[in-house]
């Protein structure tokens, strides 16, 4: 019964223990950490913005690849021999088909490839992560 | 009525997650306002250091924030949130015994002395400064028990989520952990009691 009472009291000590609260300062550091963290972590708005960038990205690879080689035939086999267009443009077209004839490879196709890939790390690398920074400023509690 | 309450506190929990989830960063500005005295009081518990517990209470909440997108809400998010704290503020204990011998904050051993010279001091107060005396020889997990049932006032099912054993297994840990707190208290008052002699 002694014991019980004393456990009683035990009890009753340990729900007078009180809540502690952080400094002053520690919201102001939570914040700037928060910040920091706002970089490594990807919100799903910030996903759905790296997925469409990435589609756009690669859209834009392919139309590019397209267009060079639509130029480079255009250039060689259509306005050269009608020569209806400025002399600049027949010889921009020319280097698009010299470029097109080196690249007529399975080495070349390698490197374009390897480009493309080093553009898209870029554009994550950075340009994404710009994005990142720009939403980490807005960041405000 | 503590029930709804209780519900209505998740609901709004809920509300701000979704918010943060979907890029509102300010919207965990009100889960940290809400719950880092508790947190804090975790991790101040476990490390007896405030400079300690601030650094781990900030771990806490820095990493809820990069991970909330993986809280799958089978449980509420205090439970979630708490055991994030438990778990940083153990791995925390661990790294600085590892460093140093235990640190006491100062603030806690001026205040602890504080109520050694006190003589004039009623009961009560001389009671709660054998509590918090006594509570620097319990391990860390048991005060982090007796943090989460009696300060952050959790259910032993809540808290058997959080430090990972069974319900029952909470229970006697409780009970043991208040035996030995009251064993170390009456042995407090028996060197006071011979040294005022």
């Amino acid at each position: 019964m002694i014991q019980d009472k004393s456990m009683d009291k035990t009890e009753r000590l340990l729900r007078t223990l009180p809540v502690e609260h952080p400094s002053e300062d520690f919201r102001e550091r939570l914040n700037q950490r928060l910040q920091e963290a706002a970089y490594t972590r990807s919100p799903d708005a910030i996903l759905k913005f790296e997925e469409w960038l990435l589609g756009f990205s690669l859209l834009a690879i392919v139309t590019a690849v397209v267009l060079f080689i639509d130029l480079g035939f255009i250039g060689r086999y259509a306005f050269d021999s009608l020569a209806l267009l400025p002399e600049w443009l027949i010889h921009l077209n020319m280097w698009f088909f010299r470029a097109l004839e080196l690249l007529n490879n399975i080495p070349s196709l390698i490197y374009l490839t390897a480009a493309a890939l080093l553009f898209l790390w870029i554009t994550d690398r950075y340009l994404v992560r710009l994005i990142r920074r720009q939403k980490a400023f807005l960041y405000c509690m | 009525m503590v029930s709804s309450n209780v519900h209505m506190s998740q609901d709004e929990d809920n509300v701000w997650i979704d918010q943060v989830i979907k890029g509102q960063s300010q919207a965990f500005g009100r889960l940290v306002d809400k719950y880092e005295s508790y947190v804090y009081t975790i991790a101040f518990r476990i490390l007896h250091n405030r400079n300690d517990a601030e650094d781990a209470a900030m771990e806490v909440f820095v990493k809820a924030y990069q991970n909330l997108g993986k809280f799958n809400r089978r449980s509420v998010f205090s439970t979630w949130l708490y055991r994030i704290a438990y778990n940083t503020s153990i791995s925390a204990f661990r790294a600085r015994s590892k460093r140093k011998n235990e640190v006491a904050d100062d603030a806690l051993l001026a205040k602890m002395a504080a109520y050694a010279v006190d003589e004039s001091g009623d009961e009560t107060e001389s009671d709660e400064h054998r509590l918090i005396v006594s509570m620097r020889y319990l391990t860390v997990e048991e005060n982090a028990l007796l943090t989460l049932f009696y300060t952050n006032d959790l259910s032993v099912e809540q808290i058997s989520g959080i430090v990972g054993i069974s319900v029952s297994n909470v229970k006697v840990r409780l009970f043991r952990t208040r035996k030995k707190l009251e064993v170390l208290m009456q042995q407090q008052k028996n060197v006071e009691l011979s040294t005022s002699k």
